[in-house]
This record gives C-alpha cells, sequence and structure tokens, in this order.
C-alpha cells in the first residue's frame, strides 16, 4: 500500500500541466469615463400642440435627473436608427390622442442596446392632467434605467425672503402650479409631510414663533404648537402622524414628540445643550439631530426605542442640518468651513463623510434628499441648487432669495 | 517477501512511465493542434500558385479528398471556417473561377468534366489576346501570394511569432492583449450616477471572431449594481468591431470604474 506513494509526484505533474493549460489572461478595463446616460425623446405623435408640450415635459423631466444627456427635440420617432448610431442607449416614444376635453396618452420606453421595448404604459384622463401623465411615466422609465424610480411626480416647498417679509411657495417639482400658501414677517423651515399632503413650518406672529400645518388638499390651516419660549424646527415621523418639535417650554430647547393635535407624547432630550432640528430614518426608530452638548453644533443620532444616544460627525467644528436619505443608506448636512457652508453626506453608522458641493463654487446649506435619495436640494446664496448625492453633478434648481426646501413625493 | 516488494516497485515505476508516456502522447499536442487549422493547410494547398497556366497539379490533389467527402461534410467544414478566409476566398473565386467552380461541384463526376472543359492548354502561337490573360493570370498569381503572406503572418501572430512577440498563454499575444485593452478603455463609459463606487468591478468573458466581431459574451462575476452592469454591456457594443484577433478567441476583462 505504501508503494502508492510513487504516484503522487506523478500525479502532481499531471495537475501542473493542466494548470498551466487552464491558466486564462484577464483584461484589466479601468480609468471609466462618466457620463450621462443618452436618452432620446423624439416628439410625440399626435395632435400639434399637445403632442409637443407632452414630449417637452419628459424632457423637461429627465433632465432634472442630472443623470440623463436628452436628446431628440424636433425629432421624428421614425430615426430610431439614427439614435441608435449616435450611441443613444435609450428611447422614450409617445402616442397622444385626443377627443374633445379627453386625452389618451401611450408612453414607449425602448432599451436600444437590447434592442427592445422594456416598458410601456397607457393613461387617460382630462387634458390637464396630460403633464401628470408624463410625469408618472418618466419615473416609472427612470426605474428602469438607473434602478430607483423617478421624481418627477413630487412636490417642492420654500421661503422666499424680500427684506422682512417671506413667503412660502409649493410646486411641483417641475416647477409648475406654483402657489404662495402663506405669507408673514418670518417663515423658517417648512417640512412637508411623508405623504407630501400637509406642509409644517414655524410662523413668526408678533414676533413669537409659533409651529403651523397647512393641509394642501383643502388649505385649511391650523396652530400645532403654541408653547411657551420657543416652539422650532418641525420633523415628520415617517408614518406621518406625529412630529418632533423643538420645545423651551421647560427652559431648555430640548426635542419633544408630539402628535397632530399637538398633544406632548414623550419628551426626547433633557437639557444636554441645545438640542434641535432633525430627520428621521426611513424605518421611524431613529432620529438625526444637531445638539451643541460637546461645546459646539454637532449631528447626533437617538435610537428612540432605547434612547441612546451617539455622536455622527466628528469633522469639523460646525455641522448642522441633518437629512436622513429616503433609501436609509445617507444622511446630508450642511458643515461650516471659513465662514462657507459645504454640503457632506455620511453613513448613519459613522465613517468618513463625502463631500458632494465644492467650496469655490459657494456656501451651500440646509440640504434635504429627494424622494428616490439620488439627488440632494440645497439652499445657495444665489437660489436653491440640485446636485447628484454624490457631488458629480450640479444644476441651479430655483434662482433669487429662496429658502429652506423641502421634498417628497405626491401620493 | 522482499523480492515480491521490488517487484511491486517496479510495477508502479513502469505504471508510471507508461502513464506519463501516454500523457505526453495524447493530451499535449492536442491544445497546439485546433481543429479549424487544419482546415486552413487544406485551403492553402487549393489556392497554392499552379506551376502551369491551367493549374492541373491543383484538382488533382483535391479530387480524391473530395470524391471521398460527402457534400455535407465538405459544406461543414467551410462553414466552419472563420469569416476571414471564407471572404477571401470568395475575393479569390471572382478572379479565378475555375477553382471556385471545381469547389462547388459535389460529384466528382462534374469535377471531372470541368477538368475536361476548363485547362485549354496554351497554343504554340502566342496571340496578344493569350498574353493579356497571361497577364491577367500572373497579376492574380501575385495577389493571392500576397494573401497568402498575409494569410501566414496572421496565423503566426496569435501563436507568439510575429512581431508582438510574448504569448500569454490560451495563444494571445502580449501585443494583441494590449490593443484590445486601449481599444474597450476608450469606449468605457459609466453613468455619473455610479461616481465613488470604487468597489463596483465585474468579470466578462469575451468570445470574439477572428475579424473582431464580438459572437457573445458572459459575466463570469456581475457587480451586483445593474446600472454598472449595463454600462459594461453598452461600452462593448459600442466598442464594435473590436481589434481583430485573427482566429476565433476567448478572454476575459474585469471593469472597474477607477
Amino acid at each position: 500500500m505504501k508503494d502508492m506513494r510513487f504516484l503522487w509526484p506523478l500525479l502532481l505533474i499531471l495537475c501542473l500541466w493542466a494548470q498551466a493549460f487552464a491558466q486564462e489572461v484577464k483584461l484589466e478595463i479601468t480609468g471609466a469615463e462618466l457620463i450621462k446616460i443618452p436618452v432620446a425623446v423624439p416628439e410625440f405623435a399626435g395632435p400639434k400642440p399637445l403632442a409637443s408640450q407632452i414630449s417637452a415635459v419628459v424632457r423637461q423631466d429627465l433632465r432634472w435627473h442630472l443623470v440623463f444627456n436628452v436628446l431628440g427635440e424636433g425629432l421624428e420617432a421614425q430615426e430610431t436608427k439614427l439614435f441608435s448610431t449616435l450611441g443613444v442607449d435609450w428611447l422614450l416614444t409617445g402616442k397622444i390622442s385626443a377627443t374633445g376635453e379627453r386625452v389618451a396618452v401611450a408612453f414607449y420606453l425602448q432599451d436600444l442596446v437590447k434592442g427592445k421595448t422594456v416598458l410601456s404604459r397607457g393613461y387617460r384622463g382630462p387634458k390637464g392632467s396630460a403633464r401628470y401623465m408624463a410625469h408618472r411615466f418618466v419615473d416609472l422609465a427612470v426605474k428602469e434605467m438607473i434602478g430607483v424610480p423617478g421624481v418627477s411626480f413630487s412636490r417642492v416647498a420654500y421661503v422666499v425672503r424680500r427684506g422682512w417679509h417671506d413667503t412660502l411657495y409649493v410646486q411641483d417639482f417641475d416647477g409648475a402650479r406654483k402657489v404662495a400658501v402663506a405669507e408673514g414677517e418670518l417663515i423658517l423651515q417648512p417640512r412637508l409631510s411623508p405623504d407630501g399632503k400637509l406642509l409644517a413650518f414655524v410662523y413668526y406672529e408678533k414676533r413669537r414663533p409659533q409651529i403651523h400645518v397647512i393641509d394642501l388638499r383643502t388649505g385649511k390651516r391650523f396652530i400645532l404648537a403654541k408653547y411657551p419660549g420657543l416652539n422650532a424646527a418641525p420633523v415628520w415621523h415617517p408614518r406621518g402622524d406625529r412630529l418632533v418639535v423643538t420645545l423651551s417650554k421647560d427652559g431648555n430647547p430640548d426635542l419633544y414628540l408630539i402628535d397632530l393635535s399637538g398633544r406632548i407624547v414623550r419628551r426626547l432630550t433633557f437639557g444636554e445643550g441645545v438640542n434641535t432640528g432633525g430627520s428621521f430614518s426611513p424605518d421611524g426608530k431613529e432620529l438625526a439631530f444637531v445638539s451643541d452638548r460637546s461645546g459646539s453644533p454637532q449631528i447626533y443620532v437617538l435610537n428612540l426605542l432605547t434612547r441612546g444616544v451617539r455622536r455622527l460627525t466628528f469633522r469639523g467644528s460646525y455641522n448642522v442640518s441633518p437629512s436622513w436619505s429616503p433609501t436609509g443608506d445617507r444622511i446630508a448636512y450642511a458643515s461650516q468651513q471659513g465662514g462657507r457652508f459645504a454640503i457632506y453626506t455620511i453613513d448613519p453608522h459613522g465613517g468618513e463623510p463625502t463631500r458632494v458641493t465644492e467650496t469655490e463654487k459657494g456656501s451651500f446649506e440646509a440640504p434635504v434628499f429627494a424622494p428616490n435619495g439620488r439627488l440632494i436640494l440645497a439652499q445657495g446664496v444665489d437660489g436653491l441648487w440640485l446636485f447628484l448625492a454624490n457631488g458629480a453633478s450640479a444644476k441651479l434648481y430655483l434662482p433669487g432669495r429662496a429658502l429652506f426646501p423641502t421634498w417628497r413625493y405626491l401620493k | 517477501m522482499n523480492l515480491s516488494n521490488i517487484w511491486l516497485k517496479a510495477f508502479f515505476f513502469s505504471l508510471g512511465l507508461h502513464l506519463l508516456t501516454a500523457f505526453f502522447l495524447f493530451y499535449l499536442p492536442r491544445p497546439s493542434k485546433p481543429s479549424f487549422q487544419v482546415v486552413h493547410l487544406k485551403l492553402k494547398s487549393v489556392t497554392l500558385p499552379a506551376t502551369g497556366p491551367g493549374g492541373l497539379t491543383r484538382p488533382k490533389k483535391v479530387t480524391p479528398q473530395r470524391s471521398k467527402a460527402p457534400k455535407s461534410v465538405s459544406q461543414k467544414r467551410r462553414s466552419a471556417l472563420p469569416k476571414r478566409l471564407s471572404r477571401k476566398k470568395t475575393a479569390l473565386s471572382k478572379r479565378k473561377k475555375v477553382t471556385s467552380s471545381r469547389k462547388k461541384s459535389p460529384s466528382p463526376k462534374t469535377t471531372k468534366k470541368a477538368l475536361k472543359k476548363v485547362p485549354s492548354p496554351p497554343e504554340p502561337g502566342v496571340s496578344p489576346e493569350e498574353e493579356r490573360l497571361l497577364a491577367q493570370k500572373l497579376a492574380a498569381l501575385k495577389e493571392e501570394q500576397k494573401l497568402k503572406e498575409r494569410l501566414a503572418r496572421l496565423q503566426n501572430r496569435p501563436k507568439g511569432q510575429g512581431p508582438g512577440g510574448i504569448s500569454l498563454g490560451g495563444g494571445i499575444s502580449e501585443e494583441f492583449a494590449r490593443r484590445l485593452m486601449v481599444h474597450l478603455r476608450s469606449f468605457w463609459a459609466v453613468p455619473e450616477i455610479l461616481q465613488g463606487h470604487k468597489d463596483l468591478s465585474a468579470e466578462v468573458q469575451l468570445l470574439i471572431a477572428p475579424d473582431g466581431r464580438l459572437i457573445s459574451y458572459r459575466f463570469l462575476r456581475p457587480s451586483g449594481e445593474p446600472l454598472f452592469d449595463e454600462a459594461v454591456v453598452a461600452t462593448l457594443k459600442r466598442a464594435q468591431p473590436l481589434p481583430a484577433p485573427g482566429k476565433r478567441l476567448t478572454i476575459s476583462a474585469v471593469f472597474k470604474i477607477y
């Protein structure tokens, strides 16, 4: 039996030979060019003014996502071959038929790389709703193209300041249906509810802060909190039936959980420095907030179940305005450096922050995540700016003295 | 006892030697002799320049084999040829109808007929017409020679004897690997939304035709991020045609953003 040892070196040699032949070359392809995804949206087929209006809405919606290179203006859908040779990856087409005040739109999304139609949807409704059909389809198409749904069918609110006069505006993400919902001497921190139907904000009446809520469906407005002292920084719970607010009725600005009738459910912090602002994690179990308990304003995370608090930011001496991504994976915040603010994102479990804005391009604060977690809207010196959450791209969203953006899906 | 032990040792030793010999005989020669290269040689013999003006020697070589092989087999072989070769073949056959008609003829009977018909021996008195034909034929032969040389070069390169030098195994020369890498890199693009994802990478196996056409690809290891994998596919599509390897080739590539 032990003479079998003779065979082992032989087997080894055999194995080595086989190995030598199985060896393969691997090319390493690196240094990718970072591009915008080329999408062609030719003119839609159908009655002229409406068809070109709707295709223009689709193009604008796609452009606002900052990741697409949108082509096809003034071109016909038949030129598919041309698009393919131009290196276009996706083709979005549409057909419109209108009868009286009713309109029906059929949308198609073609993957030109794979050469097949991956998405087709039909919508029907009154003429005025045609642009919402476009929004809805674009959001589906964006999900198909980048893996996360689009944000066309969403709503933005912000404050415009002119001297000592503030106006609170609400508009669709693409800028349509802009409505002034409140005016006053000072309006701060408007926050849309998770379903986009209610708007909470800090309203100063006779120099005293209150927290008001407007129901955007009915226009009805009510006072949510009017406690003595400070009433500030409303933060919606993801369930939409509770808010966290900053009150100083007990002496120190602390965080309180209140319900929609303004009743205090629970006190969350107990007088360790100033505690304010914040943003809930998507599951509602944790709250990111700002506290100066360590001597400078920093972001902390409070676990509502265990009531444990951990410090999240350690870089820089002034970190404020946390906004938790709806996808849960990042928290955006503003960090002051040398008189200017810059937007950063950080993992909710800690780690190295990633910079989103460049200091040379200006000062940006009050960041808010897009409802799909891929974009960030922030307040710049010259207006509201839109950023890709990884900082790859930026675009001026709204020029002027606009402050405190908030952004939610329309549901 | 001792004696039998020695015998046992001897037996195993001889068994080992036999195995080694068998291995060298049957296993080693295989990878260096792909089946299609055999076909290359046959084709070369078909297009070899003939000694006489009628090219009588060539058909003789071809016919016995043709008569042995049934039509279906010969056709299968031809279709199995790489595209580059078949294209050249048609280019040749346009010039030299003789050979092509012979090749197409399925049965030995028609071949004989063609044999009888075509090779008209040159007449003693050379007319200007004849001279022109001869010159044409000569030019065609020269052209053939050139093509043959190029073919030989193309065949040599992947084996590692070409100017690009070192073979990397799997029949891929270093020069070709570099060219393919540079080519793919020049088309490699990912959406901006993936900026900062340093850990993304995908491994793809490419099957490349001799003329650089991408026959197929297969993800050996996808990145897990659909957008990234789609970017790889889009890059492969845009990058076509790839540099021509001169033979059918399987190669794998790892794609990374940074």
